[in-house]
């Protein structure tokens, strides 16, 4: 027989009462919760006006600061060159346009991407954070960051820096980032030069087990001292494109034209031509 | 007496005790929320964690010419303007020039909140360090705005001149002995710094006319300085501003000389050496020696001038800058210079000495020490000469 216990009364009372509370506490939070939802702002779905109006005009207009090589730069003749340069034009064609560049200023290129007075800018740029509210940014297509470059017949890798000496430009972010190393690496001894080209020779000279620049810099010393070699990297610097944030269909158009080059070795050569000679 | 102490302990923790029953016990509504509010309150409400001003230290330099425009403005952690100003004591410098938002100050008309203000002189004097003050940025009820009227931070004309000496009149009363200088406005001749008004060196007299007397009522001893032009070669007419020497004439002309006691100058030296000739049609550090014979012309020759920006910049991205070696060597020299050649210069302040958030542009190529505190090498050229 079972031993079922029915309510009395009073219990059934008391669970109406809670199960009233708790109807009114669920209420309350779907009365917020639905308020929120009502007056969000809605973001309608992006409509990028930028693409196909580049492709109505059959050019892409590219900013760039000119002064800063090999990235961009413009030559005797008066003509823009640079990895840059070159980058934007190989992508254009691909894309079948025209590519037009506008000379920026660094410290004015997001201003005037802002300002339409640009398509995209396409200048050694590094991606921020702070500037996603307003900006989107392609994948990267060079890693400018610190590497060491060592003497070709030095077999180490160096991965361990104890008890070396690094050889750096003074007051160069490889310096920074040689003297913040030296605080945590045992025995690591820093030694400042001039230019980056007093570093190279350095450790050539056997003054120095390495020297710490960055990538671009490090590359074309390799190329112009065969007794050099790259050694390990030490920190990641990406150079993406950067578009304004309304223009998805355009950015998604230049990811499609970086992998292509960097699938078929296009990026690549245009690399070690502007780098390994 | 012992007695009497356990006996209200007891009491006390019976009290307690009886009050925790009642409140576990308690199936009230309004209680429990009670309860959950002043826990939220409690743990959103985590107390500041304390930064004192520390005692009094005195600057240790063998050249007292030496000083740097600071960037505190925007740095909200206390610790990190102590430790900032510390750097700066340490470096050698007994100067610093910062700027102090007067739309931070004032956000109401009559409505002062000098807090952070405070911070900043507290600690600078406490590190021994002597304050310029820069006043600007104009708040929104000083100057015309809303749709149709879209003004910026650096609008102002003559409606808002008796408002911004009212707050002129306010800082030096505030700060009355602890800061010694203000500088009225910042690069007037660059349509920018004007609102993107026409520059108009008779607005700007008018400005200092309006600024100078409220200083001096609320404190005869502070020194008021005008000028703080921005060095340019612009031409005549230009959208973009007004050359420097052709501004401070033009100053004069309008009967500028009564309303500043020395006149802040700015003098980058871009990609030349610290003692390159001066001209009127060249950039560099020495410019700031026309600007004086344009004050000896106009009969200004005893007013002392105040360098309150200059320095080079190390940025491999900007075509105005140069190596980090040379940046160093124009520095130290800049600073020599002016020491031995200028006995009219009061002080020369670098800029920056650092930001509290990289900028992610050449600008960040300006500093003595980096956002993590890292000092460059140029900190500790600095430091070595200026100390030893």
């Amino acid at each position: 027989m079972r031993n079922t216990q029915y309510p009395t009364p009073n219990t059934c009372t008391a669970r109406k009462r809670m199960c009233l509370k708790w109807a009114m506490v669920m209420v309350v939070l779907a009365a917020i919760v639905s308020a929120d939802v009502l007056t969000a702002e809605r973001t309608p779905l992006m409509q990028d006006k930028t693409w196909p109006e580049v492709q109505k005009r059959g050019a892409i207009y590219v900013g760039l600061d000119a002064g800063f090589l090999p990235f961009a730069g413009i030559d005797a003749a008066g003509e823009f060159t640079g990895i840059d340069v070159e980058l934007a034009r190989e992508l254009a064609q691909r894309m079948g346009l025209r590519t037009e560049f506008v000379q920026i200023g660094a410290d004015r290129l997001y201003d005037t991407l802002l300002a339409k007075q640009c398509d995209v800018l396409i200048s050694a740029l590094t991606p921020e954070a702070s500037r996603l509210n307003h900006f989107a940014f392609s994948a990267p297509y060079f890693d400018a960051g610190l590497v060491l470059v060592v003497p070709a017949t030095t077999a180490s890798k160096l991965d361990d820096l104890k008890g070396r000496t690094l050889a750096v430009e003074i007051g160069s972010e490889g310096d920074a980032r040689a003297r913040w190393l030296a605080r945590r690496t045992v025995g690591l001894r820093v030694l400042g030069r001039d230019t980056p080209g007093e570093a190279m020779q350095a450790v050539e000279a056997g003054l120095a087990d390495a020297a710490l620049t960055d990538t671009a810099t490090a590359r074309q010393s390799v190329a112009a001292h065969p007794t050099l070699r790259l050694g390990p990297r030490q920190t990641s610097s990406p150079y993406v494109f950067a578009v304004r944030n309304d223009s998805p269909d355009l950015l998604r158009a230049l990811d499609r034209g970086l992998a292509q080059v960097k699938s078929d070795g296009a990026l690549d050569s245009l690399l070690a031509r502007w780098l390994d000679k | 007496m012992t007695r009497r102490f356990t006996f209200y302990v007891s009491r006390l923790t019976f009290y307690v005790s009886r009050f925790t029953q009642y409140v576990l016990a308690s199936r009230r509504l309004t209680l429990r929320l009670f309860i959950v509010l002043v826990f939220l309150w409690a743990v959103e409400s985590p107390p500041q964690p304390i930064v004192s001003v520390p005692p009094r230290q005195e600057v240790h330099t063998a050249h007292p010419i030496v000083g740097v425009h600071t960037r505190l403005t925007d740095e909200v952690e206390p610790w990190k303007v102590r430790k900032t100003l510390e750097l700066v004591r340490e470096m050698g410098s007994p100067w610093i020039v910062e700027f102090f938002p007067w739309a931070y100050s004032e956000p109401n008309k009559g409505e002062f909140q000098w807090d952070h203000a405070d911070l900043i002189v507290e600690h600078a004097r406490a590190q021994g360090l002597t304050v310029i003050a820069r006043i600007g940025l104009v708040p929104e009820w000083a100057r015309p705005h809303g749709p149709g009227h879209e003004t910026t931070w650096n609008y102002i004309d003559e409606s808002g001149y008796d408002d911004l000496g009212d707050f002129v009149y306010e800082f030096v009363r505030h700060f009355r002995g602890r800061v010694h200088a203000i500088i009225a406005w910042n690069e007037p001749n660059l349509t920018f710094e004007w609102g993107f008004r026409p520059v108009d060196p008779q607005g700007y007299a008018d400005l200092l006319r309006a600024v100078y007397p409220r200083a001096k009522q609320a404190d005869p001893n502070m020194i008021v300085l005008g000028g703080a032009l921005a060095p340019t070669l612009e031409p005549d007419p230009s959208p973009n501003g007004m050359n420097d020497l052709a501004f401070l004439q033009k100053m004069y002309d309008a009967g500028a000389a009564p309303y500043f006691d020395a006149l802040a100058a700015h003098s980058y030296g871009l990609q030349s050496p610290a003692d390159e000739l001066p001209a009127p049609d060249r950039l560099n550090f020495r410019r700031v020696e026309l600007a004086r014979e344009v004050m000896v012309r106009n009969g200004d020759a005893a007013k002392p001038i105040y360098v309150t920006e200059a320095g080079w910049n190390d940025s491999p991205r900007w075509n105005q800058s140069v190596r980090p070696a040379p940046r160093i060597d124009y520095t130290l020299a800049a600073y020599q210079w002016a020491e031995e050649h200028w006995p009219w210069c009061k002080v020369v302040a670098m800029w920056a000495f650092r930001y509290p958030a990289a900028m992610n542009s050449y600008h960040d190529n300006f500093v003595f020490v980096g956002v993590d505190f890292q000092p460059r090498p140029i900190y500790t050229r600095i430091q070595q000469w200026a100390t030893r």
